[in-house]
């Protein structure tokens, strides 16, 4: 999976961008995973540039049935052009629907063995082509994953529209222009097949929401304790003794007993559930109306430890193949959403910093930061293989500088472990982050459009911050008006007084200088 | 020797030192045991009276008489007190003085040392302070009387006058009182060296001038032409000069003398600290094919008080070592290019991140960092070296333009990703795509 080029003419403050994200899209090699950092002033559409992407995959997702007005992939134009499955695939929208498409084998280097596909009214439509979309599965990677530090409202919205899927009335049907689609076709077809369990895994755009946050961290732990993952191919205890947290002791899941409109999938996993739970309580909760799954972790029978068998019997009879712990994750989150998960809870093995002591933790006892780290790099670690996409929107907030060295290092490893093609696109404010960032890696959006990118892998982080981000130093505006104010007006000893507060870098260099052109005495030490 | 120095404040207290040494010593060498009268003095402290008598070998009874006569000779030149005081630093200077008193007028030949003291201060002052032709005076009396000297008398005359420095100028526990050598402060080292903690230069060799580190002195002060041969200077003011750690060490210069053969004959053809070398020294820098090769003349020709100057204290090597060695920029080439990037880095920002960094633009800073360094002499580390660099970097077309590159690699380390214009035509290809144009 890879986005190699997007336009659109009109979209909040995207007006009339075009963005490279790729600089040679001819010789790009999508077979392995990448990483995209989203540079650029706060206002610069970075968030909506997210947003407009994951509209287009989930209007893709849905095949463009319906109309949905919040979705800005119905409502406007676009051009994008992205690789996937070994197809180079071009779309052109032209609003309201009308596209054309063009899927090109990566392999094949003429234009001429193109296939076009056109939907609706088109303008200057090419002239060999069939009519409708192709499949999902052409168009649409296996997962679109959506993480947001910021607010998550207007994402639900965008993505609810066309997830939900609820028939319009007319009206909007008659917007369609040349649509002649039935009414009755709106209505979405569950995709089942027995038990459900396609439907959950199947193709689908997922945002993450805040409350996700402790099934993917929970879905990690599994991860981390199965015994069929290889150490290589979890790096979650990297951040596991970054926030100090010896391990896991106990976790369990608060459940709504299942009524009567429950789906065959949430059923068969909430059966697999009580069966391995170390203890089971009824009648839990103030009213006495839930039920409570506790799981100890230490435990361990013969057949396996809690981990491993978890996964296998919420596999059910599927045949063969275990749960992966990213389908977990999917799976409580689809419990979640029907109502029946309520809370989930996790215990956890602390180690003080600097004593030799350990203490157990809730999660929701650990501080902001800490709880931020362990969550988000429980869902990168959870990143599966195959090719998908990913946009996280500033995962770095809340995290500290030293904890900023380590993401992308740490999203890199788990795609490579995980032999992924799938790719990232973040957008960050952060130097540090950037320091890891080769420059064709970076889309800097400026208020006019993308702009040129000075080189960032291994810089200084003070350089990046003025190169990049435009800073007019590489210190705080206190720290250099200070120093300005005292260089401008000639004040020695104030400048002297200065020096015995700073640290290492240009500024006090400056200083230095400075002390030494004025005087005739040279600065004693 | 290189740059210009003071003289101390102190001085006046170090040349009134000199003359309580020269005068000690004309006593010791013009008396002996048998021309000494029992005089009626007081007698020195019986603790004392035992030590120099227990060192010396004498009898207490001698002792007693020695000092007396020592007080009657230093009361007759009015400093009985200095005198009082001297015989008190009895290892220092009593036991010496009464071994040189041991030895019989006749044994030590009796050339007059206290004048050859005198003559020799009295060129040394000559050869600081003024430019007039030396070419008359052939060498110091001491080191031309040398031979005439008994060896056992110049090893205590040696030994005497070291103690002066070591024992009591040295001494930083116990300074020398100003009732005895005037002035309005205690005397010793430390004083004089507090008084060139200011130089951020060494006047040697023209590096950084480790004065003060972890709180402590870290000067040395050399003597210049060296106390083993010249012990009339031990505590001379014009032969004690602040010279680095480095300079002073004895891979450097140690005992070595700035008067050879060569140069013996006439002594203007010698450097001195109080007259430096400074404006007399140029710098050429050329590429040899395995580094960067130093030639340091004294205003172009080869002269052999230029020479003694580079072969005191190694000055040759040491500079080239601040060069290009084997590619690699060393101290002063570092220096021109931190200039450099100071100087384009604040350009950088008053332009908002666009200069232009070319060969016009170096030569001019080149040439600005020629003048500043001319005007820097002594006063940063290593101006000479820097200036000599700067101008070789701004005459050769070959080197400016490799250290163009260097800068270019620094300060635009960007061949700019083409970002912008791909992102333009993606904006053309997705306008004609999407109808908004038909054609491109």
């Amino acid at each position: 999976m890879r986005i190699l080029q997007f336009y659109t003419p009109r979209y909040r403050n995207l007006q009339d961008i075009g963005i490279a994200f790729a600089l040679d899209p001819e010789n790009s090699d999508d077979d392995k995973g990448s990483i995209r950092f989203l540079v650029g002033p706060n206002g610069s559409g970075k968030t909506n540039l997210l947003k407009f992407l994951a509209a287009i995959f989930a209007a893709l997702r849905d095949e463009y049935t319906g109309f949905r007005p919040d979705n800005p992939a119905y409502t406007e134009p676009y051009y994008l052009v992205y690789q996937l499955r070994g197809n180079t695939i071009t779309i052109a929208h032209q609003g309201m629907g009308n596209l054309w498409l063009r899927i090109l084998p990566s392999h094949l280097s003429t234009a001429e063995q193109a296939t076009y596909y056109v939907r609706g009214k088109v303008t200057d439509a090419p002239e060999d082509f069939q009519d409708g979309l192709p499949g999902t599965d052409t168009l649409v990677p296996q997962m679109v994953l959506i993480y947001s530090s910021g607010e998550v409202k207007s994402w639900q919205r965008l993505l609810n529209a066309t997830q939900l899927a609820e028939p319009r009335p007319l009206s909007y049907v008659e917007t369609i222009p040349g649509d002649q689609l039935d009414p009755e076709d709106l209505r979405d077809e569950e995709e089942t097949d027995g038990n459900g369990i396609r439907h959950v895994f199947s193709e689908r755009v997922l945002m993450v929401r805040p409350d996700d946050l402790s099934a993917a961290l929970l879905a990690a732990f599994i991860q981390h304790y199965s015994q069929r993952t290889s150490p290589t191919e979890t790096r979650f205890s990297n951040t596991l003794a970054d926030v100090q947290v010896d391990s896991l002791l106990t976790f369990s899941l608060h459940i709504r007993p299942p009524q009567d409109d429950l789906s065959d999938f949430s059923r068969a996993a909430l059966t697999a559930i009580a069966n391995e739970a170390t203890l089971g309580l009824k009648n839990w909760g103030d009213a006495g109306e839930h039920e409570l799954y506790v799981f100890d972790v230490a435990v361990s029978r013969e057949s396996g430890d809690v981990a491993t068998r978890l996964l296998d019997r919420l596999a059910g009879d599927r045949d063969g193949e275990p749960l992966t712990p990213f389908q977990l994750f999917l799976t409580l989150i689809t419990l979640q959403e029907e109502g029946v998960l309520q809370q989930i809870d996790l215990v956890l093995n602390k180690r003080h910093p600097e004593r030799d002591d350990r203490h157990t933790v809730l999660v929701t006892d650990l501080s902001d930061g800490e709880r931020a780290l362990l969550q988000r790099m429980a869902l990168i670690s959870l990143l599966a293989g195959g090719e998908n996409l990913f946009l996280f929107d500033e995962p770095e907030v809340h995290f500290n500088d030293t904890w900023k060295r380590n993401l992308i290092d740490h999203i890199e490893r788990v795609l490579e472990a995980a032999q992924s093609n799938s790719e990232v696109i973040l957008t960050t404010h952060s130097s540090i982050t950037l320091t890891d960032a080769y420059a064709y890696e970076v889309i800097r959006l400026g208020y006019t459009g993308q702009q040129n990118v000075p080189l960032t892998f291994g810089t200084e982080p003070g350089e990046i911050l003025q190169q990049v981000y435009g800073a007019r130093a590489d210190v705080g505006e206190r720290a250099l008006r200070k120093i300005d104010e005292a260089e401008a007006a000639g004040n020695r000893e104030q400048l002297e007084e200065l020096l015995t507060q700073m640290g290492p870098g240009y500024q006090r260099f400056r200083v230095v200088s400075s002390l030494g052109e004025e005087g005739e005495d040279a600065p004693s030490a | 020797m290189l740059h210009p120095l003071d003289l101390p404040q102190c001085a006046e207290q170090l040349y009134e030192l000199t003359e309580l040494a020269r005068l000690t010593l004309a006593f010791a060498t013009q008396s002996d045991l048998t021309t000494l009268p029992q005089l009626d003095v007081p007698k020195p402290h019986y603790h004392y009276r035992k030590a120099v008598a227990k060192e010396t070998n004498l009898a207490e009874g001698s002792v007693n008489r020695i000092w007396a006569k020592y007080i009657a000779f230093m009361h007759s030149k009015k400093r009985e007190t200095a005198g009082n005081w001297l015989l008190d630093q009895y290892t220092a200077v009593a036991v010496p003085v009464v071994e040189l008193v041991k030895i019989p007028l006749v044994q030590k030949q009796n050339p007059d040392i206290a004048q050859l003291f005198a003559a020799d201060v009295a060129l040394l002052n000559q050869l600081a302070k003024t430019q007039d032709d030396l070419s008359a005076i052939p060498q110091f009396h001491y080191q031309a009387q040398k031979i005439a000297i008994d060896l056992a008398v110049d090893k205590l005359i040696n030994k005497l006058m070291r103690n002066f420095y070591e024992k009591l100028f040295r001494n930083s526990s116990r300074p020398i009182r100003t009732d005895i050598v005037g002035g309005t402060g205690d005397l010793n080292r430390n004083v004089l060296l507090r008084e060139y903690s200011h130089l951020y230069v060494c006047p040697g060799c023209d590096s950084e001038h480790e004065s003060i580190q972890d709180g402590q002195l870290q000067t040395q002060a050399d003597h210049f032409f060296p106390l083993s041969r010249y012990p009339f200077f031990a505590v001379h003011p014009l032969n004690l000069v602040p010279y680095c750690i480095l300079c002073n060490s004895p891979l450097v210069k140690g005992d070595n003398d700035i008067i050879t053969k060569s140069n013996a004959a006439n002594l203007n053809e010698i450097f001195h600290p109080f007259r430096p070398a400074q404006k007399f020294v140029e710098i050429r820098v050329r590429r040899e094919p395995t580094k960067v090769a130093l030639d340091i003349t004294d205003q172009g020709q080869a002269t052999p008080r230029m020479t003694g100057f580079l072969n005191l204290l190694d000055i040759q090597s040491r500079w080239e070592g601040e060069f290009f060695q084997s590619h690699n920029l060393s101290r002063a080439g570092n220096r021109v290019f931190r200039d450099l990037k100071i100087a384009f880095k604040s350009d950088r920002r008053v332009a908002n991140h666009q200069f232009q960094l070319d060969n016009q633009a170096l030569f001019e800073r080149l040439q600005e960092i020629v003048a500043d360094s001319q005007l820097e002499y002594g006063a940063t580390p290593g101006a000479m070296t820097t200036k000599a660099y700067a101008e070789w970097i701004r005459d050769d077309d070959v080197e400016r333009n490799h250290l163009l590159v260097r800068l270019r690699q620094y300060f635009q380390p960007v061949p700019n990703t083409t970002h912008q214009q791909v992102s333009q035509n993606v904006q053309q290809q997705g306008r004609l795509a999407i109808g908004i144009i038909s054609t491109v």
